[in-house]
């Protein structure tokens, strides 16, 4: 499944890996800044120089290219409707520097994504200044989202092999099957988050989390920024200098 | 689906930023005051369900399917400050793992869907209770969330210089 995968490639030990959070998640920032901000009169077809960055990003992760890009190129089927109009209305330059920015910051996300447990970029974030109350919140969601996925998948199967599949004649079935289900998917969900609390409870929980490793810049995080932060500048600069 | 990056021009994510931070900032510091730390798994766990819940599609009509909006549900059943919260950890986790959305789009996202979408289900249905029985203001709620949403992704697309 989806997640799974990204959870395996995100418990490596690589270069990247062991990166301090804040670090990663300030180079992904810069980077997404200085593309967005790039205006599209700027030659659109060098703009997707700006893919090295997140591709050496994904090989010092030791992560798939191939599979990084694939799972990237979801944003692809949005954008391409928006890049279609605009190259209908005879714009082709900026189509291409519209689907090219929409594409490039997939790559970029995921190679931070992949390279850092949600705990730990959660751990960053928190370090970053977000309100602790709201990490928590992505946290449990993470945690449960393909408990809780799953069984959807499940209420849907089973509502398929009782033929809630057919035709546009039963659509008023069809509706009411969905209802149905999301009721008491609604019910379930809210229960297990009561249990969710007691065990915690149960289990010594005084009101905060504990996190084990605290977080700890080294000189490999410095030199992450400073080589993160110069590099989409660069080469920006460079791109308008040539312009 | 979600805004993506490269679509909004850089005055849209400012003001859209500044505004989703404050916002979520302020929600967040609320949802917490009213709620206490032990509501952090609720949150999150029916933060998952709207999430799972977007799976089972039905139909609408002439060949399209809608899925459930959460947020107008969250309000009801965890107070509108929760909702906020946990749909802001809903769009959170959609960027960065499911490319639903880019990342720093996740502010108009949230303004469009966690800020405006709750806020304006949850208040239009508390103006309508008043005067109408509880279906039409069930109705006029949804009705109100959807032309918020729309109005804002209009605007902001409408504003758009790529």
């Amino acid at each position: 499944m989806h997640h799974v995968v990204l959870e395996r490639w995100s418990r490596g030990t690589s270069i990247m890996h062991r990166r301090d959070p804040r670090a990663k998640i300030m180079v992904l920032l810069v980077f997404l800044v200085v593309v967005a901000t790039t205006p599209a009169a700027l030659a659109p077809y060098p703009l997707l120089g700006y893919a090295a960055l997140p591709i050496c990003a994904i090989l010092a992760g030791r992560l798939p290219v191939a599979g990084v890009l694939a799972r990237a190129s979801l944003v692809l089927p949005f954008c391409a409707a928006f890049a279609a109009t605009t190259v209908l209305a005879g714009e082709t330059g900026r189509a291409v520097a519209l689907v090219a920015k929409s594409y490039l910051s997939a790559p970029a996300a995921l190679a931070i994504a992949g390279t850092t447990p949600v705990p730990r970029f959660l751990q960053g974030m928190e370090a970053l200044g977000s309100p602790r109350f709201l990490l928590w919140v992505i946290h449990f969601l993470h945690r449960y989202l393909f408990v809780i996925s799953e069984q959807a998948q499940h209420m849907r199967m089973a509502a398929a092999s009782r033929g809630s599949a057919a035709g546009a004649r039963f659509r008023r079935w069809r509706l009411r099957a969905a209802t149905g289900a999301l009721a008491v998917l609604f019910a379930k969900s809210y229960s297990r988050a009561e249990a969710a609390y007691r065990a915690m409870l149960a289990r010594g929980f005084r009101g905060r989390l504990e996190l084990v490793e605290p977080l700890s810049l080294n000189w490999g995080d410095y030199s992450l920024m400073v080589l993160g932060v110069t590099a989409p500048l660069a080469f920006r600069y460079a791109l308008e200098m040539l312009a | 689906m979600h805004i993506p990056d490269g679509f909004l021009s850089p005055g849209v994510y400012i003001a859209t930023g500044a505004a989703s931070a404050a916002g979520v900032f302020w929600m967040a510091r609320k949802a917490q005051a009213e709620v206490e730390n032990s509501r952090a798994p609720l949150l999150g766990v029916m933060g998952a369900f709207v999430f799972a819940a977007q799976m089972i599609n039905f139909p609408v009509g002439a060949g399209t399917t809608g899925h459930l909006l959460g947020g107008a549900l969250l309000a009801f059943a965890l107070g509108p400050a929760s909702a906020v919260v946990s749909m802001t950890a809903i769009l959170a986790i959609q960027a960065p793992i499911f490319q639903d959305g880019g990342v720093l789009a996740h502010s108009a996202n949230v303004f469009n869907m966690a800020l405006a979408g709750v806020l304006a289900g949850y208040e239009a249905r508390w103006f309508a209770s008043a005067a109408l029985n509880r279906a039409l203001a069930g109705v006029v709620g949804l009705a109100a969330v959807l032309g918020v949403v729309l109005l804002f992704a209009w605007v902001a697309s409408g504003r758009r210089r790529a």
